[in-house]
């Protein structure tokens, strides 16, 4: 075990190296370059020169990129000049917000996901699962804007149950009923979208573990069908589920960010979508970067959590 | 479709659907495009996705030469009206037609989509076939890339990279305006200048009369002028001959004492000799020089010309 963790350890350093290297390279891609990008298209060349001495630009690139990995590592990832504040401190503020929002999310997907696969597996070519068939496969192909947009026309402009928007306060205040109820809309529309993958796979997870030999075994030897579903049966399905939560990772990100944009949630991806309309390039390039490195990391506690539930990933790797 | 064939999020059914060996098998002959085309076509789930392709095209590329709507103009009298039947889907905030910009809009889609997954496929396969036939620390490596590259979320990607051509779009725009700027404030004065062209047009034909008169004193000039300056050159060329006459003296002086103490002293006075010989090279190319100013220069030139 301690192989291979060493290795996936090893594996994900190279490629946060490889993210850091990403980004640096978009900041020197800037038209006009990092200079233009932040003192605005109309700095005299004198305003740029100096810019560029002051910040270490008109070094050699690699020294520039040394130097921007010390920054990072640091905890350095630059300074919002439209929002005057750094771009940690702006993290620091708006990524709580979507880690709760996300975390609330993947949990309640997962909630109702797991049985309703576990549910379609055991009644599979059934009514009712062809009924959910439908209903995942329309929720998994809507763009989430417009999932986002009709729950909003429903309950809150039809229904007037619910608030359009998400929690505007701090953090602190999450736990008092208006923004709970606030928190309702966005949490449900990305947790639908999650449902519809992860209620897929983990119907397929299941229907292939239904066929094994084991459970044959079980039935022999006078195991309920209860007992096979949720002691063996179960348990081994929800491993494709891990991999595939590390995986989805990026794309519940970019979920988060639609998310966060049509409901005005202040988090992360609308602080990005924020910063994208304004090209406020070192909170576009912080966030990618956090979001790059949080991306690695899940895949790798993923990786890990598979090779320590499953023995075999273990033994073939 | 039997048990096992469980996922249509993936390939799976592809696998299902291979010809069975009794009846199959005899059929597929050909090439290998042939047994591919077999597959894919009893391979049900994949017809019916190539119909929804196909069906997308026409709607979007010959949907409208057959329904025809105006996509370029807008009609503000129209806009947000429910469907109905001139306006099968109704029509958007600025009166377009929705469904005929459905077809517009599909086409930039199809064509985006199709030209991004040819290229993915052609890069992606050339990658990993390398990486996977080579193996190894490069293998290793063209791996970790593509790991990075999955690390960040395509949309956080896709927004970095539009803020960027937005703002590489304002560079532009604002170089076009300097540049609009700048030919606004030059064209007046050339403008100007072209109209005092104009206006002493008369007075430079009447001066063209008297070019014979100012010929003439241009002619004296020229000729004082080319006197001083022959008189300035030949008093440097006797400078530099009488340097190179004393110089060539010295030469003379030396090598005599040269022969006379060549026994004892002839080390030393071969030396200074090199360095005179030198400062005569010197000389005779900066005499040359002198020399060959007056026959280059092309104002002397005219100027005896004139003369």
């Amino acid at each position: 075990v301690t192989g291979f963790l060493v290795r996936r350890l090893g594996q994900s350093v190279i490629v946060v190296f490889g993210v850091t290297i990403l980004t640096f390279v978009l900041t020197r891609l800037l038209p006009g370059g990092v200079a233009r990008a932040i003192l605005g298209t109309r700095a005299s060349p004198i305003a740029i020169a100096e810019f560029n001495q002051a910040n270490g630009l008109d070094l050699p690139g690699w020294q520039q990129y040394l130097f921007y990995l010390n920054q990072v590592l640091h905890g350095n990832l630059g300074f919002s000049y439209q929002l005057n504040e750094s771009v940690v401190d702006l993290l620091r503020d708006h990524l709580p917000k979507t880690i709760i929002l996300l975390g609330l999310s993947t949990l309640l997907a997962l909630a109702i996901a797991i049985p309703l696969g576990v549910m379609q597996a055991v009644r599979r070519n059934k009514l009712d699962d062809y009924f959910f068939t439908s209903l995942s496969f329309a929720l998994y192909s809507m763009p989430i804007f417009w999932l986002g947009l009709i729950l909003i026309i429903v309950f809150s402009a039809d229904l007037n149950v619910l608030s359009p928007q998400g929690p505007q306060g701090d953090i602190s205040t999450y736990l008092d009923p208006s923004q709970i109820a606030a928190l309702v809309l966005p949490v449900v529309t990305l947790a639908l979208v999650e449902i519809a993958l992860f209620s897929r796979y983990m119907r397929s997870s299941m229907l292939d573990n239904l066929v094994q030999d084991y459970v044959r075994t079980a039935k022999a030897k006078g195991v309920s069908m209860t007992g096979i579903l949720y002691g063996h049966v179960l348990r081994n399905a929800l491993l494709p589920i891990v991999t595939l939560l590390g995986l989805s990772l990026p794309g519940i990100f970019s979920g988060a960010l639609i998310a966060e944009a049509i409901f005005n949630y202040p988090g992360m991806g609308l602080l990005f979508w924020d910063s994208a309309q304004k090209r406020d390039f070192p909170v576009l390039l912080g966030v990618t970067l956090v979001v790059a490195i949080a991306t690695v990391v899940g895949n790798l506690l993923a990786d890990i959590g598979y090779a320590v539930v499953d023995p075999r990933v273990r033994i073939t790797e | 479709m039997s048990t096992p064939s469980i996922s249509e999020l993936d390939s799976l059914p592809v696998l299902d659907a291979r010809p069975t060996a009794e009846g199959g098998e005899a059929k597929i002959t050909g090439s290998a495009w042939k047994l591919a085309a077999y597959v894919f076509v009893e391979n049900r789930l994949a017809v019916a996705g190539l119909g929804v392709v196909v069906f997308m095209f026409l709607f979007c590329f010959i949907g409208p030469l057959i329904y025809h709507t105006d996509q370029i103009n807008t009609d503000i009298t129209q806009f947000t009206l429910p469907p109905s039947a001139a306006h099968p889907l109704g029509t958007d905030n600025v009166g377009y037609d929705v469904l005929g910009r459905l077809m517009v809009g599909g086409q930039t889609s199809l064509e985006i989509g199709i030209i991004a997954a040819l290229l993915a496929t052609t890069f992606g396969v050339l990658w990993g076939a390398i990486a996977g036939f080579v193996g190894g620390w490069l293998d290793q490596l063209m791996m970790r890339i593509v790991d990075s590259m999955l690390a960040i979320p395509t949309l956080f990607l896709l927004l970095v990279l539009a803020a960027m051509f937005v703002q590489l779009r304002m560079s532009m725009q604002e170089f076009t305006r300097i540049a609009n700027d700048l030919q606004g404030r030059v064209d007046p004065i050339l403008l100007r200048v072209n109209r005092i062209l104009e206006d002493s047009e008369e007075r430079i034909s009447s001066v063209m009369g008297d070019t014979a008169e100012i010929t003439r004193i241009a002619r004296g000039q020229a000729q004082k002028v080319d006197r001083v300056v022959s008189e300035a050159l030949e008093r440097l060329r006797i400078q530099v001959i009488r340097a190179d006459q004393i110089l060539t003296g010295a030469l003379e002086v030396v090598d005599e004492a040269g022969t006379k103490f060549r026994n004892t002293l002839w080390r030393p006075i071969r030396q200074a000799s090199a360095v005179m010989k030198g400062i005569k090279v010197g000389l005779d190319i900066l005499r040359r020089q002198q020399n060959n100013k007056p026959e280059s220069d092309p104002v002397s030139q005219d100027e005896e010309l004139f003369i």
